[in-house]
C-alpha cells in the first residue's frame, strides 16, 4: 500500500488482486474470434495466438473460481439489422470491408468458445461497442460488488481487451492485465498494443496471479478453519 | 426517418399478474390495472406507426450480484418486496397483454431509470430517435426516473398521462405534477390521434437554439 495525497492506493499484485474487491473480466472469448469455424477462421485470420491463449484463460478462470473472485463474462453481440450501430459506428465498422456479421444475436458465432462456459451465477454483460463500459451494466455489476480491481484477460487486445481496460482506468477501477492471456489475429498489432497499454497500467503473467488467489483461497480456508 | 421510440416499464407479472409480488405486500393494484386499458391503445398506435419500442424488464440478478448495498437499502425502505429475480421466471414475465413482438427490444434494468446502466441509449442514439413516449409504472418511481433522465440526455419527452398509474393513487397525483413540470403531458386519446396522423415523425416538436446563436 502507498499512501498519495492522504489517500491509500494498493500497489503488491496481491492487493491488486485480492478476491474480496476483484473481478475476472472474461472479454469475448466467442466463437467467431476464436474457433476456426468462426468467423475470423473462415476469412483467413490467423487464429495461432488465440488458441494459444484460451487454454490459459481457463486455468486462470478456474483459479479464480476456486479463490471466490467476481467473474464477468463479455459477449460482444451484433442485432439484426444492426440495430445497435450508429452510422458513424457503422463506418468504423467498414473499414476496407463490408461491415463484419460477427457474433450475431442468437448465433453460435456468438457462443463462448469451449471449454470457457459461464457458471449460471457469473454475469454475462452483452456489449455493442469495443468497450464493455459503453451501453452496458458492466459498471453498475463492479460497484454493486464493491469491485475496485479488475483482472483483464481475453481478445482481440488492441481492440475490445485494450478499450475496456482503458475505460476501466477512468472508471476508477485498478487494472491488471494478464499478458499470456490477451490475444489477436496480428503480431504486430499485439505487440503494439501491449507497448502502449504497458505504460498505463499493470501487467501480470497468469502464474504470478493464480499464485495470489491460490495463496488468498489458502488463507480463507486456514481462517475458517 | 424514424424519430420516435416508445418506452414501456413495470408491465411485469410481479406487478399485478396473478400472485403479484406486489399485492402480496399489501398494495391495491386495482390502479395498475386500470390504467392497461389505456397502455393497450398507445402499444396498438406505435406498432401501428412502426416506432421502435423498448420494453423495460425490472429484475435482479441470482445471488444479489446486481444489488448494491445502497439499493437494497432502498429497496427496503420503498417496501418493495421481494426482488424480481430468475428464481422466479413467472413474476419476471410480461403480462399477457404486454408481450414484445418479434424486432421489439427487451431492456433488463436493474434500477429505477430504464435508461441508466442499459444498451437503451446506444439502442436510441444508433436509431437517430429523438423523442420518447414513456408510459407505464409506477408513476412516481421508474416512470418518473425514466423521463427525468430522458431529460437529461438530451431526449423531447411525452407521457400520455392515462397510461401510468401507481399503487398509491397519491403518488401518482404527485408524480404526475412534478413530470407536468418537465415535460409534456398529454391524454392518451391525443397520443394516438397524432401517430394515427403523422406516424414514426409524430411528436416531433421543432425546438430552436437559444435565440443568442442567432
Amino acid at each position: 500500500m502507498q499512501t498519495i495525497w492522504g489517500k491509500d492506493v494498493y500497489e503488491s499484485l496481491g492487493e491488486l488482486t485480492d478476491p474480496t474487491h476483484t473481478a475476472l473480466v472474461i472479454v469475448d472469448v466467442q466463437n467467431d474470434f476464436c474457433h476456426p469455424d468462426g468467423y475470423y477462421g473462415q476469412n483467413g485470420k490467423d487464429l495461432n495466438d488465440i488458441a494459444v491463449v484460451v487454454p490459459k484463460v481457463a486455468n486462470l478462470l478456474e483459479a479464480a473460481r476456486k479463490a471466490g473472485v467476481l467473474v464477468i463474462w463479455i459477449q460482444q453481440t451484433l442485432l439484426p439489422e444492426a440495430k445497435a450501430d450508429s452510422p458513424s459506428w457503422l463506418r468504423r465498422r467498414t473499414r476496407g470491408t463490408a461491415a463484419p456479421e460477427w457474433t450475431l444475436e442468437g448465433s453460435w458465432g456468438q457462443d463462448f468458445m469451449a471449454p470457457l462456459k459461464p457458471l449460471a451465477a457469473e454475469p454475462i454483460v452483452i456489449k455493442h461497442r469495443s468497450s464493455a463500459f459503453v451501453g452496458t451494466s458492466l459498471d453498475l455489476l463492479l460497484r454493486s460488488n464493491d469491485i475496485e480491481s479488475l483482472v483483464i484477460c481475453g481478445v482481440v487486445t488492441q481492440g475490445c481487451v485494450e478499450s475496456t481496460a482503458r475505460d476501466a482506468t477512468f472508471y476508477d477501477y485498478y487494472v491488471v492485465m494478464v499478458r499470456d492471456c490477451v490475444g489477436t489475429i496480428d503480431r504486430k498489432l499485439h505487440e503494439a498494443s501491449m507497448l502502449c497499454q504497458s505504460t498505463r497500467y499493470d501487467f501480470a503473467d497468469s502464474a504470478g496471479v493464480i499464485d495470489e488467489w491460490a495463496s488468498a483461497a489458502a488463507h480463507s480456508r486456514e481462517a475458517l478453519a | 426517418m424514424r424519430a420516435t421510440a416508445l418506452l414501456l416499464t413495470g408491465l411485469q407479472k410481479a406487478y399485478s399478474g396473478p400472485g403479484s409480488a406486489m399485492a402480496a405486500g399489501g398494495l391495491d393494484v386495482s390502479p395498475l390495472r386500470a390504467s392497461y386499458p389505456h397502455l393497450s391503445k398507445i402499444l396498438a398506435a406505435a406498432r401501428g406507426a412502426e416506432l421502435p419500442i423498448l420494453h423495460f424488464r425490472e429484475l435482479s440478478l441470482a445471488d444479489g450480484v446486481s444489488d448494491s448495498a445502497a439499493w437494497r437499502n432502498y429497496r427496503e425502505r420503498a417496501g418493495s418486496g421481494i426482488p424480481i429475480s430468475p428464481n422466479d421466471p413467472r413474476g419476471l414475465e410480461f403480462l399477457d397483454d404486454f408481450a414484445p413482438e418479434p424486432g421489439e427490444f427487451v431492456i433488463d434494468r436493474f434500477r429505477p431509470s430504464g435508461l441508466q446502466d442499459t444498451r437503451a441509449d446506444v439502442l436510441l442514439r444508433s436509431a437517430g430517435i429523438r423523442n420518447l413516449i414513456i408510459a407505464g409504472a409506477e408513476t412516481h418511481r421508474s416512470v418518473l426516473a425514466t423521463v427525468l433522465q430522458a431529460v437529461g440526455l438530451d431526449y423531447l419527452v411525452t407521457v400520455p398521462s392515462e397510461a401510468t398509474a401507481s399503487a398509491r393513487p397519491e403518488m401518482h397525483d404527485a408524480a404526475l405534477g412534478i413530470l407536468d413540470a418537465w415535460i409534456e403531458l398529454l391524454p392518451v386519446s391525443e397520443v394516438v390521434a397524432r401517430l394515427a396522423i403523422d406516424g414514426p415523425s409524430a411528436l416531433i416538436r421543432e425546438v430552436k437554439n437559444a435565440d443568442h446563436l442567432g
